[in-house]
């Protein structure tokens, strides 16, 4: 008797959740748009032709019905469980990502592992039709290549978000992408309140306080020549003292010459190095606290990080560490 | 018996209903009319003419050797033979006959002697055909019964190995042997199996698979509970851990009871290696019993329920090998592992010569023109492909047939319930087994219930140096194995 009770319970348990892999229309990159009080979902769904992919869109009065309406112009089931992008178009983001956010949660198909980024000043269907035309390229070696900084790893996926939405003491951020003269890159880090764009700041400067990067690229002058130094490992520890007024980071960055070759020069050279790359990394955490404070956002967790919601008096020290080089220099916010 | 020896002769001629191998003659021997009987087919005309008529024709007629005082006794005593039986009662001519002795009546008496004539039937010892080792003793067990015996007392010349014997089926009247150590084994276990077969009431018994049923009758499993094997090193290990092996007339296969889960992932051959070889190969074996049961469920629960937990790569590759495939998942799978046991039963069945060809056949058709037509995925072929060959590394076809069913069980559940329904399935499967017992033994031990002891020779193999007891789960006698201990 309990086995066929088990197996009864068991139909319940599953439902009708039967589906073939072929019998799918699988997307990998979604774009969203809102223009005139319409939500316009376009999906890139991998085509019946192997290597190919096709691009479908669909308008409705709400995020859901726009997703209907894609799904109706299919002939196979549209499948967003293995989606890698979502990208949210400036008006989107404005208007509040709750109605998105709300469906991506309880489709329980999808994984909300999937990268989340934001397009500027275009629009999200613009991008898609770029990967289209160029299939070779995908959005996560936008991390990689990018000509500034290249990432370790990026948590900026939609969990990551949701998980900073709903943290008292953080702000969600998402990375924002910029489509110029037909060329999409990496442009600046989204700001955001609760679910609300609020503005875009300085990427580079949120992950060097946040540490999670793999090489920073900084061009200054090296001997004689224009150089390109590296930094390929970046550690920051942090140090709190009990009077609130002396708060300060510390940072330990060992750099890694690139293309300029230390030891042959004078100790005049160095000095100007090590001096260029302080005021470099210096300009950029200043530009990105300026940010924070002017927008009212804490896109770091600064509760874990100094213990107090406040970071107006935090003073920031850096030390450098190479091989032949070690010199300290101090940041005021 | 009567007193006349023609009457008698022309009784058991009509009792036999005049089979064409019986063969009578009549003798007179100074003055004592003599009949003697044998069964062409099953006694040597060589021995018979040798020994029997010789002696009664020559050494008796020329009073070469003494008399008795009856004549009876002259030929009880004057034969040269080593198995000499009087027989009085009717219904035991029919055995002896059967067995190969030839029967000599003497006029007057009620009696009649059974001397063993037996021709040579058996084919020689050779190697294991189903259990085949590279390192080790190839021997195996032939149908004779005598040197199936043979081969377990050259290797245990202790005076403690026992053999007893029974007689089961009331027309085949075929032997059955139990052996087992008498001051290791647990004398209860022996009696407890003496009493099953004791019980035993049928026709016939004509091979070792026929006792099974009735040695194991409370609890219904498709995994076997006792191990059946042509290897006489492999009973001889088992009766020296306390187990009891059971060998029946006519049959290349002895049975070892009790035997436990783990049992069937050993082979003899892991006495013969280096311990820390053995374990890997053991781990080897579990690996596969898991892939050989799982694998196919398995991918068609995430090929059908869960889709989300293939990684992406995966999925893509799927999508488009699947995507001219006409049927489902479950039913390619099916029907492909389908085909293989078919292909399997053909390999077992069909003589050596046509297994070349229906090798190309069953490999070309079910891989690749297959593959090639359309019918199956190339994914679907690998799965059966690494299920199929996991499941021959278990040489025990009681094991093969239960890890099928199981797998077909398992098949069902993911077909209806993706992995909701493997894992109602796995759970099932756990219980199912972890409830079985073989002779009061939990057929999970030593793993569950946990035995520290046991463990040195079930999931690991300790070298023989440190291997010093005998499984406790066996609860045998002594349970040292090193330097007799007690």
């Amino acid at each position: 008797m309990k086995k066929w009770i088990l197996l009864f319970f068991c139909f319940f348990l599953v439902g009708c959740d039967f589906k073939e892999i072929r019998d799918l229309s699988i997307v990998s990159t979604m774009g969203i748009d809102f223009e005139d009080g319409k939500y316009r979902v376009s999906v890139i769904v991998i085509s019946k032709e192997e290597g190919e992919s096709k691009l479908y869109e669909g308008e409705g009065n709400s995020f859901f019905k726009a997703i209907q309406a894609v799904n109706d112009k299919l002939t196979e089931t549209l499948y967003l469980g293995h989606m890698q992008n979502v990208i949210v178009s400036e008006t989107v983001s404005k208007n509040g990502l709750k109605d998105v956010l709300s469906y991506f949660i309880k489709e329980d198909v999808i994984q909300n592992n999937f990268y989340l980024f934001l397009i500027k000043e275009s629009f999200s269907k613009d991008v898609l039709t770029y990967l289209m035309e160029n299939s070779g390229y995908t959005l996560s070696n936008i991390f990689k290549g990018n000509n500034m900084l290249s990432l370790k790893k990026n948590d900026n996926s939609i969990h990551a978000f949701i998980q900073d939405m709903k943290d008292e003491h953080k702000d969600p951020v998402i990375h924002s992408l910029s489509l110029q003269d037909h060329s999409l890159s990496l442009h600046s880090l989204a700001l955001f309140k609760k679910d609300k764009l609020v503005g875009f700041t300085d990427i580079a400067g949120y992950y060097l306080l946040k540490g999670n990067m793999h090489q920073i690229y900084l061009s200054f002058p090296c001997g004689e020549k224009e150089t390109t130094f590296s930094i390929d490992h970046m550690k920051f520890q942090t140090s709190l003292s009990n009077n609130s007024a002396t708060h300060h980071i510390t940072g330990n960055i060992s750099l890694k010459e690139n293309g300029c070759n230390f030891k042959t020069n004078t100790n005049d050279d160095s000095k100007k190095i090590k001096k260029n790359i302080q005021q470099m990394m210096q300009g950029k955490i200043d530009t990105f606290l300026r940010d924070q404070k002017k927008l009212n956002v804490q896109s770091l967790d600064y509760k874990s990080l100094f213990g107090m919601r406040q970071y107006n008096n935090i003073k920031s020290k850096i030390s450098l560490h190479t091989d032949k080089l070690k010199e300290e220099g101090e940041l005021h916010e | 018996m009567k007193s006349n020896i023609e009457k008698t002769v022309q009784k058991i001629t009509n009792d036999l209903h005049n089979a064409s191998d019986l063969k009578t003659r009549f003798l007179d021997i100074k003055g004592h009319k003599i009949a003697y009987l044998f069964m062409e087919s099953v006694t040597s005309g060589d021995a018979i003419s040798e020994f029997i008529v010789r002696s009664i024709t020559f050494d008796i007629k020329q009073n070469k050797q003494p008399f008795f005082e009856t004549f009876f006794q002259s030929l009880q005593n004057n034969i040269s033979n080593n198995s000499l039986k009087v027989i009085q009662n009717y219904q035991d001519v029919f055995f002896y006959l059967a067995s190969g002795f030839t029967l000599i009546l003497v006029e007057g008496y009620k009696k009649c002697l059974a001397l063993e004539t037996r021709r040579d039937l058996s084919r020689g010892i050779t190697e294991s055909s189903s259990e085949g080792i590279i390192r080790g003793p190839k021997d195996s067990f032939t149908e004779t019964h005598t040197v199936n015996q043979g081969l377990i007392r050259k290797r245990i010349k202790d005076p403690n190995l026992v053999i007893e014997d029974l007689f089961i089926g009331k027309r085949t009247q075929s032997k059955v042997s139990l052996l087992y150590m008498y001051d290791i084994t647990d004398l209860k276990k022996v009696k407890q199996i003496k009493q099953k077969l004791q019980k035993i009431n049928v026709d016939s018994i004509l091979d070792s698979g026929h006792i099974r049923e009735f040695l194991v009758t409370k609890q219904k499993s498709v995994f076997p509970k006792m191990i059946s094997t042509e290897r006489p090193d492999l009973v001889c290990t088992s009766i020296l851990d306390g187990k009891i092996a059971i060998l029946v007339e006519n049959s290349p296969y002895a049975l070892i009871i009790p035997a436990l889960f783990i049992d069937f992932f050993k082979n003899p051959e892991d006495y013969y290696q280096k311990s820390l070889n053995a374990t890997f190969t053991r781990f080897l074996r579990m690996i596969a019993f898991a892939l050989t049961i799982l694998v196919p469920a398995l991918y068609i629960s995430v090929t059908t329920f869960q889709i989300q937990v293939l990684p992406e790569k995966l999925l893509t590759s799927l999508f488009y090998q699947r995507l001219h495939v006409p049927f489902p998942t479950a039913f390619e799978i099916v029907l492909l592992l389908t085909f293989f046991e078919i292909l399997r039963e053909c390999d077992i069945r069909i003589p050596s010569a046509m297994g070349t060809s229906m090798s190309i056949v069953g490999g070309l058709v079910l891989g690749d023109a297959a593959v090639s037509a359309g019918l199956v995925s190339q994914a679907s072929v690998i799965i059966v492909a690494v299920t199929s060959i996991s499941g021959l590394l278990f040489s025990d076809i009681d094991m093969i047939n239960g890890i099928r069913l199981w797998r077909f069980i398992f098949i069902l559940f993911s077909s209806f319930f993706g992995l909701i329904g493997f894992t109602l399935c796995f759970i099932l499967f756990t219980i199912k087994l972890s409830s079985l017992k073989v002779m009061d033994v939990p057929y999970l031990s030593p793993i569950s219930p946990f035995h520290f002891t046991g463990l040195k020779d079930s999931l690991i193999r300790t070298p023989k140096n440190k291997d010093d007891k005998r499984p406790n789960y066996l609860s045998p006698k002594n349970r040292y194995k090193l330097g007799g201990r007690k």
